[in-house]
């Protein structure tokens, strides 16, 4: 309640001094932080000129983006190649290897055939392989992008090349991007939620969620599905709440003065953390408790209460969505199947990984369905890049397990609700699965597509630094693709 | 339409600070390079110089001939030149830049390009690669606001943007100020208040006593190492697989230390990436190089270590290029620079410096450097060490010559056995039988070499044993895995099996250091000669018998050598060799030393024992391989160090000025070159640190980049002023250049965001107001500990582990516990910057506050204003312990009412009075929450109320 009377005041006395336009100057570095941060449907009330206005009608309003760190193989999921599979043994045609970059592969690699069996599943008849039997029944709901391209083929350059449209650190991801644009719906969370598995961080870390040179109040936040959700949310057992918020008062009436004295408009950001954080105290610990999910919805999940998983999360993701959260990103991780290790390997680890997200996902899907929420909730899947039709041969040698090294032309993604049609697929690699030969997209594509669909021409959505007007999609042409819009 | 209004207000912001170009003079590099680098060097740059033309290089443009026939710029002949022909057609299909690329140029710009053609086209190399050049210093129009010739560049733009300095900020904060931007620490109430009394009488000498004091203090150096760890990279762990835990931390003493003691930055410089190289190194100097070995290592299982050497070797050389250049070299392994003048072989003539280094990327971190636990012992430990080495050497060399004039004879008619899988198979090369092993190798492999009677009826005096890669050709640039000895065993044996031992008195390995048992053939550990991961050159060791060997009719010799060590999974095996013999009888005689050499063995055996008495640790430090075993540097072709291309030596980059350097440069030449007089970019780079250190933002606001893609400089002139002052006046002393910017007036102005600021230059760049910004990660502890009376004053050491929320610490490495210290125990209260620094489980306090995880080097760091971070100072265990603490000192120490108590307090934490309404605010609420207060341990009113002073805006603030 204070910070909106706070906020009003200084719109108030703004709005006075200055025309809107000069209030909304300062709103970039200041004022406007919170404003933009906090919540649009409060601010807006104040502004009295209604919301804003996106350059289309958006069809998602929130997105819950799925990424299996490490680049999982589309040879063994999505992308049937029966062709490969007569190849499989056989040396790798110099035509493929010439002028061409791996990780580790070396010399004349053999070719690999798919791994495990493919079935056509749904009324679209989208191939998927009989490693993902509960979102193979979700076929109708998903749309694939089957040639995504890189420039990337290490791991932590080509998640940042994902996640922020560009391989460097210090630019801002989708996520932060989005709520920059969007805002929260819930004033008592922030509108960038981060969770991961567990087992290992992403390499590049924090930075896959960075605000980049966008207002800091736009990172993601990452929570923990054990322990405390967010570090320090609980108060210490000597401090009540209701004592914390008689302090807070007084800090917030304290820092006011500061503010009214010093101008620096990061004062104000910083009355609303702490606004936020106390909100935060209540609100995440309520929205990141699954206990309070019904059986049944637990069990569809596959949850464990208590530990760190990838069932959780997708079930935090759909809690988050639901209390207004607009962007939650999810990160698994374990999906480097090169076959240096069991972990990692096709015929082992791979197996594994896939048991453990398959139920999530198609129950995230159903989940949201099921509650109205997969209309305007957009649904993304991928990895960083994808994985050779060859075999890894690391050191030139035959590996005793079964793996597939980098590779960057052609991988999928797919994607779901938030104006997706169902059913479709975008994009053709070539019989082997190794280059895109039909509708290449690259990854600014699917950014354009994900903006646009939450009502933005990416075009439009820059800022100026470093002297560039800095996007998303970069300085080169991206292209939505309309096709899979319903 | 909301967003696209504010975005283009933020242009509006930008605008404002950038220079237009003058409707003057042309100037290539404000007005003529950014529209090359923004529109066209994507195309026509380094990496891609589509149709033969790079916009980064004068002669691909001026006068140069195009694909197309025409040239691309004719000067003082626009309509004669490609390039303005190519902007201005009409003809959509031909007209550059295409627009499905990017946006068309403007009117102006074509102008500024028509303009710049019409001129004579002239060309400048980038501003950052020109050395600085003396300015004019301006004049002010506030002379009264003029402390020195800082304020004068400050003031004379502010003049051209209509802005007016602010007042001279209150003097309490002032003091405040310089005390957390020097030594990272808040002032305490008496010093605060001794100030404001000099203050009245003098308040210039006040404030030149109170810096010159701080600078003084051993928290200065505390402060301002955090930012030089930022930049090498410095952490507890090795990074990348399992994040083991490296002893290192004497290092970040050092740099402490060279802090305090105010090293010239040129030593500081030369030390860290060549100490070792130095004449006579000292302890110091050896200590300092461990800066580049805080790049990550892999010591996971399955990996390459040639690959992480290397990866290791490529980051050292970026970090150089960032630290002292500000530039983004790391863009160059691939290719040339997008937008600068450094071409994609520059790098690897540039690695060249860097890849002779001794380490290799294996888990012992070897080479190692034994570093005295107590510094006063420093040069002592260093003579011995150096004493050791010395005689080492000497006694090595009288076996080595031997061996270099003896004359062996090739042993032909070899028969190899082998103790498993492994197979070996003879050939005879030149005269000599050479044996390799065939197909695929097993670990745990003996060799069992067969050496018939020699035909010559001398005794054998001498074995040479020779190893080498099993392709030595392609061994030399992309090494094979090595092989490592573990046992050797010798004997004669007939046709019946009947065996006669050898014994072995000594034996000689081709260098003094790299095997680990020089003199003896096995070290009692079973690890003894070999070439230990990786094997580029042929390998050579002599064994003498204790007695010359005759080799009976009917018998031969055998040599059984077992391997046993694997690297990663790999055989270190010995996979080719040969052998042979010498009858000279000198090797016999040289079984018994002369008398001076008995000595000196005797000598080194009591300067051994006398060196394990000063108890030391093991640290990684730099050191160079002997050049009979260096490593040649090759270009990696499209920046994959598997594909070799052209073999390169070291030198510096062509289109910058290194005219004292020798031809035939090596690391230390490499290190001072970038301290040389003429190196343009070293001190500009380093003052603009300490510029965004003390400011919050630096003259060129991209520390990361002073190439053409960074920003340009706010205040050229300044900069230039202030990177000649450091080299040349302050002859390269930190702590004379920091003084001299604390003691402008501009750094000295209140912080005061007034109207006129906010429209012009609300983020603070053109400084009309005092520096205002959040405290470091660092800082925000440690103003915390220092306010409640927690912090310990002890310095250095071993990294510490203070409390750590619950769950977070779950290490690769199980064995690496977080022991969190006891609340008795003053490690739990130490400084922030000797927290134990895991890269994969950086302290959460720290990444909260945007500290880097150290992985790579951070130049910069991005400074958040988050709610999590209000959930760190409100909620984490050290925070409340110090909230508990402060209040208990406030209720205690304090006197007076409890009105009196909290203005002391506030006071303390803000560095000025508080004025009526704040205390007002206080009092209440200290007031409501005594009154419902049950005397209980909860809801202490003393403790929240000292945490809202501990989270005021203006005690998080500087």
């Amino acid at each position: 309640m204070q910070l909106e009377t706070l906020l009003k005041q200084h719109q108030l006395e703004s709005l006075n001094r200055d025309t809107r336009r000069q209030f909304l100057t300062k709103c970039a570095t200041g004022l406007g932080a919170i404003y933009l941060a906090t919540q649009q449907s409060q601010a807006n009330k104040a502004f009295s000129t209604g919301a804003p206005k996106p350059h289309f009608k958006p069809r998602a309003k929130r997105v819950i983006y799925l990424h299996m760190i490490g680049a999982p193989s589309q040879l063994e999921l999505f992308d049937y190649k029966p062709e490969l599979a007569k190849l499989d043994g056989q040396l790798c045609p110099q035509s493929f290897l010439e002028g061409k970059r791996f990780a580790f592969i070396q010399g004349t690699p053999k070719m690999l055939g798919p791994q495990f069996p493919f079935q056509q599943h749904g009324q679209c008849g989208h191939w998927i392989s009989d490693r993902l039997p509960y979102l193979s029944k979700c076929a109708d709901e998903i749309s694939f992008i089957k040639t995504l391209q890189t420039d990337q083929f290490n791991h932590g350059p080509a998640q940042l090349r994902v996640h922020t449209g560009q391989a460097r650190l210090g630019y801002p991801s989708i996520g932060s991007w989005v709520t920059w644009g969007l805002g929260s719906e819930n004033k008592n969370l922030p509108g960038f939620m981060v969770l991961l598995s567990g087992g290992r961080q992403p390499r590049v870390g924090k930075a896959l969620w960075s605000s980049g040179f966008l207002p800091s109040v736009y990172q993601g936040v990452q929570c923990r599905s054990q322990g405390e959700p967010v570090l320090n949310v609980t108060n210490p057992e000597t401090i009540s709440r209701e004592a914390r918020r008689t302090a807070l008062d007084s800090l917030r009436r304290l820092n006011e003065q500061t503010h009214e004295e010093f101008g620096d408009p990061e004062t104000l950001t910083r009355i609303a953390q702490y606004e936020m954080a106390f909100r935060m105290q209540t609100a995440v610990p309520d929205a990141m408790d699954i206990s309070k999910e019904s059986q049944a919805t637990q069990d569809m999940y596959g949850v464990e209460p208590g530990k760190e998983s990838f069932a959780n999360n997708c079930l935090l993701a759909r809690r988050l969505v639901e209390r207004g959260v607009r962007y939650v990103q999810l990160f698994d991780w374990g999906w480097d199947s090169h076959g240096a290790g069991a972990n990692e390997a096709l015929n082992r680890g791979f197996i594994k990984k896939c048991e453990q997200v398959d139920k999530p996902m198609s129950a995230l899907l159903t989940d949201l369905k099921q509650r109205g929420l997969l209309d305007d909730t957009l649904v993304v899947w991928s990895g960083e890049f994808g994985r050779t039709p060859m075999r890894e041969n690391r050191a030139g040698k035959e590996m005793k397990l079964v793996g597939r090294d980098h590779h960057s032309v052609a991988f999928p993604a797919w994607l779901a609700g938030g104006g997706i049609k169902g059913g479709m697929s975008y994009g053709e690699t070539d019989e082997f699965g190794y280059n895109s030969v039909i509708n290449p997209v690259p990854l600014h594509d699917l950014h354009a597509t994900m903006l646009h669909l939450l009502g933005f021409d990416h075009k439009k959505v820059s800022v100026p630094f470093q002297g560039l007007n800095q996007r998303l999609t970069g300085v080169a042409d991206a292209h939505a693709i309309t096709e899979l819009m319903v | 339409m909301r967003l696209k209004l504010s975005l283009k207000n933020l242009v509006v912001i930008v605008g404002v600070l950038t220079t237009s170009s003058a409707l003057g003079e042309i100037d290539f590099n404000r007005d003529i390079r950014p529209i090359f680098t923004g529109k066209c060097t994507e195309c026509h740059g380094g990496v891609k110089a589509a149709a033969g033309v790079s916009f980064v290089y004068r002669d691909q443009v001026i006068d140069h001939v195009s694909d197309s026939g025409a040239p691309v710029v004719k000067p003082y002949a626009p309509q004669e030149s490609e390039l303005y022909l190519r902007i201005t057609t009409e003809d959509l299909d031909d007209r550059m830049p295409p627009a499905e690329e990017h946006d068309p140029l403007s009117e102006k710009e074509i102008d500024l390009l028509r303009e710049w053609i019409e001129t004579g086209a002239k060309w400048s190399s980038h501003w950052a690669f020109e050395p600085p050049a003396a300015p004019k210093i301006p004049k002010s129009p506030w002379q009264n606001k003029v402390h020195n010739n800082i304020d004068r560049f400050i003031h004379a733009r502010l003049e051209k943007e209509g802005l007016t300095p602010s007042e001279p900020e209150e003097p309490g904060r002032l003091f405040r100020r310089l005390s957390l931007a020097l030594t990272g620490l808040p002032p305490t109430l008496e010093a605060l208040e001794l100030f404001e009394k000099a203050h009245v009488q003098d308040p210039e000498n006040a404030v030149a006593q109170a810096v010159e004091d701080l600078l003084n203090r051993p928290s200065f150096g505390e402060r301002w190492a955090s930012m030089w760890l930022d930049l090498v990279r410095y952490a507890d762990s090795r990074g990348l697989g399992s994040d083991a835990r490296r002893n290192i931390w004497p290092y970040r003493d050092w740099v402490i230390r060279a802090f305090n003691q105010d090293l010239p930055f040129d030593q500081f410089t030369i030390m860290q990436l060549a100490g070792d190289l130095l004449p006579e190194p000292t302890m110091d100097d050896l200590i300092a190089t461990a800066s580049h070995r805080n790049t990550q290592t892999n010591d996971e299982g399955g990996t390459d270590d040639e690959e992480f050497r290397i990866g290791a070797v490529m980051d050292r050389v970026s970090t150089t290029w960032q630290i002292w250049g500000a530039t983004t070299f790391n863009c160059v392994q691939c290719h040339d620079h997008p937008y600068d003048t450094f071409r994609n072989e520059e790098y690897y003539r540039f690695m060249d410096f860097f890849n002779n280094t001794a380490d290799s990327d294996l888990p012992d971190e070897g080479p190692l450097l034994r570093t005295p636990i107590d510094l006063t012992r420093a040069n002592e430990a260093r003579k011995l060490d150096q004493e050791i080495l010395n005689l080492t050497e000497f006694i090595w060399n009288d076996g080595d010559k031997l061996a270099n004039k003896t004359d062996w004879m090739p042993v032909s008619g070899l028969q190899v056995q082998s103790s498993n899988g492994t197979k070996y198979t003879v050939v005879s090369e030149a005269g000599r039988d050479v044996y390799h092993t065939v197909g695929t190798v097993q670990t745990q492999t003996a060799v069992t070499i067969e050496i018939p009677k020699p035909q010559s009826l001398e005794p054998m005096q001498a074995i040479q044993l020779s190893f080498l890669p099993l392709d030595p050709e392609t061994a030399i640039h992309s090494p094979e895995w090595g092989f490592v000895i573990s046992d050797l065993k010798s004997w004669l044996e007939d046709k019946e099996g009947n065996k006669m031992e050898i014994q072995w008195a000594q034996s000689i390995a081709d260098v003094p250091w790299m095997p680990n048992a020089p003199f003896k053939p096995i070290a009692k550990n079973g690890v003894g000669f070999g070439a230990d991961s990786r094997i580029h050159h042929e390998r050579k060791m002599v064994l003498v018998p204790s007695e010359p060997i005759v080799v009976p009719e009917g018998y031969s010799m055998k040599i059984k050598i077992s391997c046993n060590k694997t690297g990663h999974g790999h055989p270190m095996i010995i996979k080719r060799g040969h052998v042979a013999y010498s009858t000279d009888k000198q090797w016999h005689q040289w079984l018994t030393p002369s008398p001076e050499l008995q000595e000196k063995h005797s000598e080194l055996a009591k300067l051994r024992k006398k060196r394990d008495e000063i108890k030391s640790i093991n640290i990684p430090v730099m050191m160079e391989r002997p050049s009979n075993v260096a490593r040649p540097t090759h270009v990696f072709v499209r920046g994959n160090f598997l594909n070799k291309g052209k073999k390169v030596n070291a030198m510096l980059p062509a289109s910058m000025s290194w005219s004292e350097v020798s031809k035939n440069p090596d690391r230390l030449d490499m290190a001072r070159w970038w301290v040389s007089k003429d190196h343009p970019l070293t001190a500009r780079v380093f003052v603009n640190r300490i510029w965004e250190q003390l400011f919050g933002i630096g003259i060129v606001p991209t520390l990361e980049d002073f190439g053409s893609a960074g920003e340009p400089p706010t205040h050229p002139e300044l900069l230039d002023y202030l990177a000649l002052r450091f080299q040349n006046e302050h002859a390269w002393s930190m702590k004379s250049i920091i003084k001299e910017i604390v003691l402008s007036s501009t750094f000295q102005q209140s912080a005061v965001l007034r109207e006129t600021d906010m429209e012009k230059d609300p983020s603070n760049r053109l400084l009309a107001r005092g520096p205002r910004g959040r405290l470091s990660a660092e800082m925000i502890r440690d103003q915390a500990l220092a306010l409640s009376g927690l912090l310990s004053k002890k310095m250095g050491g071993p990294p510490v582990r203070p409390p750590i929320p619950e769950g977070v610490w779950q290490p690769f490495d199980a064995g690496d516990k977080w022991n969190t210290a006891k609340p008795n125990d003053p490690n739990r209260y130490r400084r922030s910057i000797y927290t134990y620094m895991k890269r994969s489980i950086p302290y959460p306090t720290f990444a909260s506050f945007d500290a880097p995880s150290r992985e790579f080097c951070t130049p910069r760091r991005l400074v958040s204003n988050t709610p999590i971070q209000a959930l760190v100072t409100l909620n984490d265990t050290t925070f409340i312990e110090c909230a508990s603490a402060y209040g208990k000192k406030i209720k205690t120490k304090y006197p007076g009412t409890t009105r009196d108590k909290l203005a002391r307090a506030c006071k303390e934490v803000t560095g000025r009075e508080a004025d009526k309404a704040r205390l007002d605010i206080l009092e209440e609420l200290f007031i409501k929450l005594n009154q419902e207060h049950s005397g209980s341990e909860t809801n202490d009113p003393w403790l929240l109320t000292a945490q809202v002073l501990l989270n005021l805006d203006e005690t998080l603030n500087f």
